[in-house]
C-alpha cells in the first residue's frame, strides 16, 4: 500500500506524462491524497475520495484515480472533478 | 446557519422543516468539499428564512446518499415538501450557487 509521499509522486508522475499538473492549492491537494490512501487502506482500491464507492467492483473500477472522467472534466472546466488534476496553466 | 447532522436524523430533520431543505453532501477527503463549505454557510446567511441548510457526511451517512442515489461530492440537494426538486453537483462559484438555488427555488 502507497504512502501519502508515494502517491504524490505517482500523481505527480501522471499528471506530467497526461500534460496535466496537480492542483496549485497544497491543501486541497494534500485532502485528496489522504483520501486516496484511506480509500487504497479501506477498500483495496485508489478510489476517488469525491465519489462514492457503491460496491459494485465494474462501476467502481471507474472511479479509480485517475478515474474514467477526468480528461473529460480537465477539456470541459480545467480540472478533475475532485480538483486534483489541473489543465497545464 | 448549517446543521451538521447524523444520518439517522435525515428524517426528522426533513419532516420538522417547514421551508425547503438543502442538504451538502460532503466528507473529510474531498477537497472540493473543503472549498464548498464556507460559501454553504455564506448561503445559509442569504438565504436565511427561506431555505434550512443541513450537512451530511457521506462516510457517516451512506444509507441516506444511496438513497438520493448520489455518485460523486460535493452534491447539493434541495428538497422541498419531502420530494427532491434540484441538485447542484461539484463546486462551484458562490455567484453561481446563488443563481442555480434561484432558479430551482422560483419552481417550488
Amino acid at each position: 500500500m502507497a504512502t501519502e509521499q508515494e502517491l504524490l509522486d505517482i500523481s505527480k508522475n501522471y499528471a506530467e506524462k497526461a500534460g496535466f499538473m496537480l492542483n496549485p492549492n497544497k491543501q486541497i491537494q494534500d485532502s485528496v491524497i489522504k483520501g486516496l490512501v484511506r480509500n487504497e487502506a479501506k477498500h483495496g482500491f485508489r478510489y476517488c475520495p469525491c465519489r462514492i464507492v457503491t460496491g459494485n467492483k465494474e462501476k467502481d473500477r471507474k472511479i479509480i484515480c485517475p478515474c474514467a472522467f477526468h480528461k473529460e472534466e480537465i477539456s470541459a472546466q480545467g480540472y478533475c472533478h475532485c480538483m486534483l488534476f489541473f489543465k497545464k496553466e | 446557519m448549517v446543521n451538521l447532522i447524523k444520518g439517522s436524523d435525515f428524517d426528522k430533520e426533513l419532516s420538522s422543516s417547514k421551508i425547503p431543505v438543502i442538504v451538502d453532501f460532503s466528507a473529510d477527503w474531498c477537497g472540493p468539499c473543503q472549498l464548498m463549505a464556507p460559501l454553504f454557510e455564506d448561503l445559509s446567511t442569504i438565504y436565511a428564512g427561506k431555505l434550512r441548510f443541513l450537512k451530511l457526511d457521506t462516510d457517516e451517512a451512506g444509507e441516506v446518499a444511496e438513497r438520493f442515489e448520489i455518485s460523486s461530492i460535493p452534491c447539493l440537494i434541495l428538497i422541498s415538501r419531502g420530494k427532491e426538486v434540484g441538485r447542484l453537483l461539484g463546486f462551484m462559484p458562490k455567484a453561481l450557487l446563488i443563481q442555480k438555488i434561484d432558479e430551482i427555488l422560483s419552481k417550488v
